[in-house]
C-alpha cells in the first residue's frame, strides 16, 4: 500500500492522476478559461447593458440557438438586417427628394417573427415627409411607413404597432378584398399571394429579392435619412435570446466568472476560517472549545437563506456585499466540527507531546504541527462546499435577490421561470443556465471526491 | 569527594485520574544522577517508567491527579514547583531533552525532517531558518544521517534513520541530560546495535548524561553506570550497574535477571509467575508480594523502605540481607 502523500504539490499531483480528479480539474479549468475570456469576448459594458433593453433591439426575441438551423432547416430562420442603402438626391423646384434604396434576399422556409424599420432622420428646422415602400419579388409594392418623423432615430414597429399594421391592411384589402381582424405584417409581407396570406400555418413563403425604397421630401437641401430594416428570425447566436432580445450567450458567459468567483471565494474563505477557528478552539482549551462549538451549533441551525432575503429587502445588494454576508454567516459551522475532531485526535500524537517537551508554545504547535496536518483535508472540504455556494448564489439570483447589475445563471433561470419559458417551450433559456450550474458543481464535486481519496487513506483503492 | 548531583529526584509522585480511580504510575520515586553518568531504568511494561520520565521533564497529560515531590536539575532549581515559563526557558531542551518512546511517531508526517530538527533552535535561540539549517545539518552529521534527509518527509526514511533523526533533534540544543525512552524497541537487532553504538559515542563526545529507559536488562548493561529497577510505580532496587547485575538483592531483580536468555549459559530463561499489579488498586504492603516466592506475613502488611545496603546500593525488601546470593547474576 502506498503511503499517504504529504506536501501540497504531491497531493495535487495525485489528485490530477485520478480519473475523477482529472475530469474535475478539466471541467473547472474549462470554466476558468471561459471566465477569463468573457471580459474579452463580451466586455463588461456589454454585461452592464443587460438591463438596457435598447442595446439588444437588433436581436430577435425568444430566438432559439442558431445552430438548430442545421438540425431542422425547415423550421428555423435567421435575422436579416438591411443597412446598406444607395443614396440619390434630386431637386424639384423648392423640394429636395432623398431616395434610399436597398435590397435583400429572403430564402428561409419560415416567416420572420417580426419586422422593424429604423429611420435615422436629420434636418434643420422642418420635418420631412418620409415614405417607405417594400417591393416584393412578385413586383407588388407595400407601403410600410408614411409620415413625418422627428429628428433622430425613429423606430417603426411594422409588426406590432397598429398604426403601421393599418398600412399593411390597405395592401391586404387590395389583394383580398377585405381586411382581417388581426393583421400579421411579418407574414403578409413575405407570403405568396393567396387568401391565406395572413395565416402563418397555411401561407407560403415568397422567396426572392426584396427591395426597400425610402423617399424623403423636404424644403431643406441638407436633409438626410438613414434607414435600417430588421427582419427578425427565430434563431440567434449560440444560446438563443430571451423575451427582451438579450443574447443569452452573453449572460451565460458572465455567469461563469460570477459563479466561479462566488463559489470559490466563499468556499475558500469560509472553510479556512472554520478550520482555523475550530482547530484553535479545540487546541486552546475546553472553554474556548465549548464557546466555538456552541457558536457552530447556532450558526448551523439559523436559516441563512431567509435572513439573506431579509437583508436584501433592507439593503440593495451587489455581489460582493452578498459574498460578505454569506461569509459572515459561515464563520463557524460544520467544518468547525470536523477540524475540531481532527485536532482532538492530533493533539494526542507523540510529536505534539514532543513539541511541548522541547518548549514550543501552544500557538507555535498549532501553526507548525497541527494546521499542516489539517490542510490537506481542507482542499477536499473547499471543493466539497463550493457547489453549495454556487447553488446559493443561483438560488438568490433566481429569487431576484442577486446582484441586479450583472447577469448570472440563477438570474437567467429566474427570468425564464417568470416568463414561463418551460410552458412555452423556450428550452434554451432554461437548459443552458441549468447545465452550466450543473457542470461547475460536478467539477467541484469530482475534485472533492478525488481529494478525499488522496488525503483519506482509508478510501484509497488498492 | 562527592560530586554534586546533576539531577536529584525525591519523593516524586505522578497519579492519573481515571474513571476507576487514581492510577499511581509514579509513587514516591527518589534517585540521583551525576553529570556524565547514565542511569538505566528497567521494569516491565506498565511499571511507570515513561510516567517517571514525563514527571521529570514535566510533560503531563491532561488527566493528572497528583504531581508532587521534587526534581532538582543542575542550577535551574526544582522543576516540579517552577512556573511553566521557567521550565520552558531553563530546562526544556537546553537542560534536559527527551527521545520519546516509539520515535517513529515523534515526527510529524507532514513536516520535513530537517524542519523538525530545526524547530527547537528557532523556538529557543531565535534562529532564522537559514541559521537553524546549518546547525541542524551539523546535528544530523553527528548522528550519521546523510544530508539529503534534511528535505525528506518522515515516511521516506527507514526506522533506524527516523530514530537517528529523533536523537539528533534531542541533541541539537546540546543538553546536559537526555532521557531516552526505549529508543531501540521496534528496531531490528542490527539497527538496535548501531543505535546503541551511536549513543555510546555521543555520550563520550559530549559528556552527556542519559536516563535510559528499557525493559531489557541486557541492553541496559551496555550503557548503564547506575541501574534503577522499577516495579509498580516504585523503585525496588537502585545501585551501580555492578552491584545490581552481580549482586542483585531484590527478589524481583533476581527473577528479572534469570528471565534473560543467556548465550553462554545452558539454562532455561525463567518466567516470573503472575502479572504486574493494577496501579489503581495496588496490593498492600510490598507490591511484589503476590508474585514473590519468599513472601512472609510482614510483606503483606508493611511496605518496605528503600534501604542502603552499603556503597549506595539501595533495596526495598524486608529480607534484603538474607536473600542476597540467592541469585546468580549475569556474570
Ligand atoms: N494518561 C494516562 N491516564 C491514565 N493512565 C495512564 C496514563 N498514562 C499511563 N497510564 C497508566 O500508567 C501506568 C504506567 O504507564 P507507563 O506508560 O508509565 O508505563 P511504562 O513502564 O512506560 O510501560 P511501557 O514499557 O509499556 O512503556 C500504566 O498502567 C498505564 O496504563
Ligand atoms: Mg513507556
Amino acid at each position: 500500500m502506498s503511503e499517504q502523500p504529504v506536501g501540497i504539490k504531491q497531493i495535487f499531483k495525485e489528485v490530477a492522476k485520478s480519473k475523477a480528479g482529472a475530469l474535475g480539474f478539466a471541467l473547472l479549468v474549462a470554466m476558468l478559461i471561459l471566465a477569463m475570456f468573457t471580459p474579452i469576448l463580451a466586455p463588461y459594458n456589454v454585461a452592464r447593458a443587460w438591463n438596457d433593453l435598447r442595446y439588444w433591439q437588433d436581436n430577435p426575441a425568444l430566438a432559439a440557438p442558431a445552430w438548430v438551423r442545421f438540425l431542422s432547416p425547415n423550421s428555423y430562420s435567421g435575422t436579416v438586417t438591411l443597412s446598406n442603402f444607395s443614396l440619390e438626391r434630386s431637386f424639384h423646384g423648392q423640394y429636395t427628394l432623398v431616395r434610399r434604396t436597398g435590397s435583400f434576399v429572403y430564402m428561409y422556409d419560415v416567416f420572420p417573427t417580426e419586422v422593424r424599420l429604423l429611420l435615422d432622420v436629420n434636418y434643420t428646422a422642418r420635418k420631412p415627409r418620409v415614405i417607405a415602400t417594400l417591393e416584393r419579388p412578385d413586383g407588388k409594392g407595400v407601403t410600410l411607413y408614411n409620415g413625418m418623423p422627428v429628428k433622430g432615430e425613429n423606430v417603426v414597429s411594422v409588426s406590432v404597432d397598429p398604426k403601421y399594421q393599418k398600412l399593411i391592411g390597405y395592401f391586404l384589402y387590395e389583394e383580398l378584398g377585405y381586411v382581417p381582424a388581426a393583421i400579421h405584417p411579418e407574414i403578409v409581407l413575405f407570403a405568396k399571394k393567396s387568401k391565406y396570406m395572413n395565416d402563418r400555418q397555411r401561407a407560403d413563403v415568397l422567396k426572392g429579392t426584396y427591395i426597400l425604397e425610402v423617399d424623403a421630401i423636404s424644403f431643406e437641401k441638407n436633409l438626410s435619412v438613414q434607414p435600417k430594416l430588421i427582419v427578425y428570425g427565430n434563431s440567434y447566436g449560440i444560446a438563443g435570446t430571451d423575451n427582451y432580445r438579450r443574447d443569452l450567450t452573453v449572460g451565460l458567459m458572465w455567469g461563469a466568472p460570477v459563479a466561479l468567483a462566488f463559489g470559490t471565494i466563499a468556499a475558500v474563505v469560509t472553510v479556512l476560517l472554520q478550520v482555523v477557528i475550530g482547530a484553535a478552539g479545540a487546541w486552546i482549551g475546553p472553554r474556548a472549545d465549548e464557546i466555538v462549538q456552541r457558536a457552530a451549533d447556532f450558526f448551523l441551525v439559523i436559516p441563512v437563506l431567509p435572513i439573506l432575503i431579509l437583508i436584501n429587502v433592507v439593503y440593495t445588494i451587489n455581489i460582493w456585499l452578498l459574498l460578505s454576508w454569506v461569509i459572515l454567516f459561515s464563520i463557524v459551522g460544520g467544518v468547525t466540527k470536523i477540524s475540531r475532531s481532527m485536532v482532538l485526535q492530533i493533539r494526542e500524537e507523540q510529536y505534539v507531546e514532543a513539541a511541548l517537551s522541547y518548549g514550543a508554545s501552544k500557538k507555535r504547535i498549532l501553526t507548525f504541527h497541527i494546521l499542516p496536518r489539517i490542510i490537506p483535508y481542507t482542499f477536499a472540504l473547499i471543493a466539497l462546499s463550493a457547489p453549495s455556494y454556487v447553488f446559493l448564489e443561483a438560488a438568490l439570483s433566481f429569487l431576484g435577490l442577486g446582484d441586479p447589475n450583472i447577469p448570472s445563471w440563477g438570474r437567467l433561470l429566474g427570468q425564464a421561470f417568470d416568463a414561463g419559458a418551460l410552458y412555452y417551450g423556450w428550452w434554451w433559456w432554461v437548459i443552458f443556465p441549468a447545465l452550466m450550474i450543473m457542470l461547475v458543481s460536478l467539477g467541484f464535486t469530482l475534485l472533492s471526491y478525488a481529494f478525499d481519496k488522496v488525503v483519506n487513506p482509508r478510501l484509497r483503492e488498492e | 569527594m562527592k560530586m554534586t548531583a546533576l539531577l536529584s529526584v525525591s519523593g516524586l509522585h505522578l497519579y492519573y485520574r481515571t474513571s476507576r480511580g487514581p492510577v499511581r504510575a509514579v509513587d514516591g520515586v527518589s534517585l540521583e544522577l551525576k553529570e556524565g553518568e547514565t542511569l538505566a531504568v528497567v521494569g516491565e511494561s506498565g511499571s511507570g517508567k515513561s510516567s517517571m520520565a514525563y514527571a521529570i521533564i514535566r510533560v503531563l497529560p491532561r488527566n493528572v491527579q497528583r504531581y508532587c515531590g521534587s526534581v532538582v536539575f543542575d542550577d535551574a532549581g526544582d522543576i516540579v514547583s517552577m512556573d511553566e515559563e521557567s521550565v520552558r526557558r531553563k530546562v526544556r531542551w537546553k537542560g534536559i531533552s527527551m527521545v520519546f518512546q516509539g520515535a517513529m511517531n515523534s515526527l510529524n508526517p507532514v513536516v520535513k525532517v530537517g524542519e523538525q530538527i530545526m524547530e527547537p533552535l528557532i523556538i529557543h535561540l531565535g534562529y532564522t531558518k537559514e541559521g537553524a539549517r546549518g546547525e541542524a545539518a551539523r546535528a544530523m552529521v553527528d548522528v550519521g544521517l546523510p544530508d539529503y534527509v534534511m528535505d525528506r518527509y518522515p515516511h521516506e526514511l527507514s526506522g533506524g534513520m527516523k530514530q537517528r533523526a529523533v536523537i539528533s533533534m534531542a541533541l541539537v540544543m546540546k543538553p546536559k541530560l537526555v532521557i531516552l525512552d526505549e529508543p531501540t524497541s521496534a528496531l531490528d537487532v542490527m539497527t538496535q546495535a548501531n543505535i546503541m553504538n551511536l549513543l555510546k559515542r555521543l555520550k563520550r563526545q559530549y559528556g552527556l548524561s542519559y536516563i535510559f529507559i528499557t525493559h531489557d536488562l541486557a541492553l541496559a548493561s551496555e550503557l548503564a553506570d547506575i541501574v534503577a529497577i522499577m516495579y509498580a510505580g516504585k523503585i525496588v532496587e537502585l545501585g551501580s550497574a555492578e552491584d545490581v547485575y552481580l549482586r542483585p538483592a531484590h527478589p524481583y531483580t533476581q527473577k528479572l535477571l534469570r528471565s534473560v536468555p543467556l548465550l553462554r549459559e545452558d539454562r532455561e530463561p525463567e518466567f516470573i509467575p503472575g502479572a504486574p499489579p493494577d496501579l489503581v488498586d495496588p496490593p498492600p504492603g510490598c507490591r511484589f508480594h503476590p508474585r514473590c516466592p519468599y513472601a512472609k506475613e510482614i510483606c503483606r502488611r508493611e511496605e518496605p523502605e528503600l534501604k542502603d545496603m552499603g556503597g549506595e546500593h539501595m533495596v526495598a525488601c524486608h529480607f534484603t540481607g538474607e536473600l542476597r546470593g540467592g541469585a546468580d547474576g549475569l556474570g
